[in-house]
């Protein structure tokens, strides 16, 4: 993990797994050095558009300013060779709104943290758009960002540059709202044609969790006249035993 | 030189009908819906061509019959759970549809698989890499009028879906990756049984080989149809053996090395033809590959624990990892974003057949229609690995 | 085409069919003659009411939350002689609905007191959808076709109980 933002959040997870403590975090750079290159490469092209880059579990992720996106893809294009597109797809960083009440220590209810972080290379806002190029003859790849408007979410269309972002494009659309500037066709992919929202929006509710109770909220019913409080907790010691 | 008026208004009707094919789905052309229930589409994939004649226009495919909505699911799901979940986006091949995510998940949180628990999952990778080839061996002849393959496909990949299910109890879902290793070790005796339905796949190799190689049928159905340039194919993004079929040396496998793939020594078949012949050769190929790569992996089988040491809540902490593998149907990767909660935060799942799809408006203008059906079959999507 | 040169592939293919025609038959008369699958398979879940502590973990980490339960409180006497009453859970209810399981195995993973196991039985489809919710005497009944844990293969470090 390079330092960026995240780090300071890793501690309290860290501690709590031993394999993870010895994860060489602290003396991994930034930029590893088969990265340099590469980097050396876009930011001639793209000069300050390039809003930050790192490298990520052995992977360049480099953030460009929304207005380079199209030349971002003429730039890995073009001094990279990377010629084959992997896909394009966005995230929308901010949380889910009023979870569930579930019990966020339980296994199974992964109940998201309230506070909004950022991932590889940051972000200034709630979406992003990401994209992963690769080069077949040079075997490497390059994972490529941009910030997304958030009141008026749009970006340049890369169909002109990799023909087969339409379809990826399409879906990005349909998924978070964000427009691509130049898309031939945006329609929805997936969804039948009258469907509105944009499901892997955070604050669009699936309705399947949302209707049911979490099973984990039932509990064993307590013994008439309340005998039950200081018992039962048989149970809960051989479940907290009972794994080791 | 003079133009009677007929000269002219001919010549000014060809032109107008030239200039009408041009113009998508507006003509008059017949407009010819191909599926969702097909049986050349594998599912629920529909195809609408718009037709010349017995040419084909303009094709636009319609997918998401089947979108299930999974990177929407995952993110209400923890981690054990969501492995459930992307068995099913694959269903050929599920075991290899796990691989990456698992990976992805040991990558942020630095845990690594002992050697033995790396070592089965190769194989089974590969063995349903071999279920997933076998079958499409077989069906590809019965999309071309070979009705016999499709007996014998279906037939050896139960020999080879019988050893998933001994190993791990599932013969189409497995379930068997764990973040940190596998689920168990595999049964006694499981080894010297597949050692022995590998010789039975060699065997049904090369009568796929009499079958149809040598079927002049075949041939002049397969060869020369649908041609895919390699440049093209990558701009689509299309990976795996359709893009090698195009003649791109470009397996994950050997160049983004993962699980026990560096140890092996294997070769990677391209063909240059970029037809669906050779789409066809380069799998036949590919699944003895694939055998011969069990074999060899059994025999140098590690001993020791097939599970490494891992918290019993599984918590991963916050980072992100994009992870790809090559799968039987393509590069099949999970770009997995963690919060350091029970559940990942967004899962994007690249799925193969997806790309691999989308290059049909480009492929499918200009040909027959007979040859559309030859062209689906050669391509070899799984419609839940396109609609997720 | 001319046909001579279309008779060396068909004869080749022919070829194969009739060594083919010679072979026995791979598959299996199904309601006469039944296929084994293999231990480990996954076919129906087994409920051991007598281990179930109605510890809920089932419940919680499904998937698909097709698991119901509920329990009560009750007495039972101490474990030792002199010892005081514990309170132990009583199970109500049980119930798996089979028309939404997975059939992905991590309730029989949880389970920490060995409750739930696979069976791999495989008969038990049924006309209407409803039926397919097994309560705990349909979930019980399942216990005695409960294969016996197979020895593991050459090599392996005793069987990896999960996390």
């Amino acid at each position: 993990m390079p330092d960026d933002d995240l780090t300071d959040a890793e501690e309290p997870a860290a501690a709590e797994e031993p394999a993870a403590a010895d994860e060489p975090a602290a003396e991994e750079p930034a930029i590893l050095p088969e990265h340099v290159g590469m980097l050396a490469k876009l930011q001639a092209d793209l000069g300050d558009a390039l809003v930050e880059a790192v490298s990520n579990h052995g992977d360049l992720v480099v953030r460009v300013r929304n207005d380079a996106w199209h030349a971002a893809a003429l730039a890995a294009r073009s001094r990279l060779d990377c010629e084959y597109l992997s896909f394009i797809s966005g995230i929308d960083w901010t949380s889910r709104p009023d979870p569930p009440n579930w019990d966020p220590d339980a296994p199974s209810s992964p109940v998201q943290p309230k506070e909004v972080t950022y991932g590889a290379a940051g972000s200034d806002g709630r979406f992003q758009v990401f994209a992963v190029v690769e080069s077949t003859d040079d075997k490497i790849q390059v994972i490529l960002k941009t910030d997304v408007d958030e009141a008026d979410p749009h970006v340049a269309s890369w169909t002109d540059v990799y023909p087969g972002a339409d379809w990826h494009e399409r879906e990005c659309w349909e998924m978070f709202g964000v427009r691509f500037d130049g898309h031939p066709s945006l329609r929805h992919i997936y969804l039948p044609g009258e469907f509105e929202g944009h499901p892997l929006r955070k604050d669009f509710p699936l309705l399947s969790r949302e209707v049911k109770p979490w099973p984990g909220l039932v509990d064993v019913e307590a013994m008439p006249g309340g005998a039950g409080e200081e018992a039962g907790d048989e149970t809960a010691e051989a479940v907290a035993e009972g794994g080791e | 030189m003079a133009v009677t008026e007929q000269q002219q208004q001919a010549f000014i009707g060809k032109h107008l009908a030239e200039a009408q094919v041009a113009v998508e789905l507006q003509d008059e052309d017949m407009v010819l819906n191909i599926g969702p229930q097909h049986p050349a589409t594998h599912g629920t994939l529909r195809v609408v061509v718009k037709l010349d004649g017995e040419r084909v226009v303009a094709a636009d495919p319609v997918i998401g019959y089947m979108h299930r909505g999974y990177e929407k699911l995952t993110e209400y799901r923890s981690y054990p759970q969501v492995t459930t979940l992307i068995n099913r986006i694959d269903w050929l091949s599920s075991f290899a549809n796990e691989v990456p995510f698992i990976h992805a998940g040991e990558q942020i949180m630095g845990i690594e698989a002992p050697p033995r628990a790396v070592y089965i999952r190769t194989v089974l990778t590969e063995l349903s890499r071999i279920a997933t080839f076998l079958l499409f061996l077989g069906e590809m002849g019965a999309q071309v009028g070979a009705i016999t393959p499709v007996f014998y496909g279906f037939r050896d990949r139960e020999y080879v879906l019988n050893l998933i299910e001994a190993a791990t109890g599932g013969r189409f879902h497995p379930n068997f990756n764990r973040i940190g290793g596998l689920k168990d070790d595999v049964p006694a005796g499981w080894i010297a049984e597949t050692r022995r339905m590998m010789d039975k796949v060699f065997e049904s190799c090369d009568t796929f080989e009499n079958l149809l190689e040598g079927n002049e049928i075949f041939l002049a159905r397969t060869k020369g149809i649908g041609i895919i340039p390699g440049d093209v194919g990558k701009g689509y993004g299309v990976s795996g053996s359709n893009l090698r079929a195009s003649g791109v040396d470009w397996d994950l496998r050997r160049d983004a090395p993962y699980l026990a793939y560096p140890e092996v020594d294997f070769k990677v078949w391209t063909h240059p033809g970029g037809d669906s012949w050779s789409r066809y050769w380069v799998r036949l190929q590919e699944t003895r590959e694939a055998a011969r790569i069990v074999v060899d992996l059994l025999d140098r089988l590690p001993s020791g624990p097939v599970m490494a040491k891992v918290p019993r809540i599984i918590k991963v902490p916050p980072g992100e990892s994009w992870v790809r593998v090559e799968n039987p149907l393509g590069e099949m990767g999970y770009y997995v974003v963690s919060k350091g909660a029970t559940g990942p935060f967004r899962v994007k799942i690249r799925s193969a057949s997806f790309s691999n799809v989308s290059i049909l408006p480009w492929l499918l203008k200009g040909v027959y229609v007979p040859d559309l059906i030859t062209i689906l079959a050669s391509l070899y999507f799984i419609l839940g690995d396109i609609d997720r | 085409m001319p046909l001579q040169i279309k008779t060396p592939g068909l004869i080749k293919g022919l070829g194969v069919t009739l060594r083919h025609l010679f072979k026995p038959a791979v598959t299996v008369q199904y309601p006469h003659e039944r296929e084994d699958p293999p231990q480990r398979a996954r076919g129906v879940i087994a409920l051991k009411e007598e281990n179930c502590t109605v510890c809920m973990l089932c419940a919680r980490e499904c998937p698909d939350w097709c698991i119901y339960i509920e329990g009560h409180k009750v007495k039972a006497p101490p474990r030792r002689a002199g010892g005081k009453p514990r309170t132990v859970s009583a199970l109500d209810r049980f119930d798996i609905d089979y028309a939404l399981c997975m059939y992905c195995g991590i309730c029989v993973e949880v389970c920490p007191f060995d409750a739930l196991f696979w069976t791999p039985e495989y008969e038990y489809s049924e006309p209407n959808i409803a039926d397919l919710l097994h309560d705990k005497g349909k979930l019980g009944a399942w216990m005695e076709t409960v294969p016996e844990p197979q020895p593991l293969e050459v090599g392996a470090e005793g069987p990896s109980k999960w996390r």
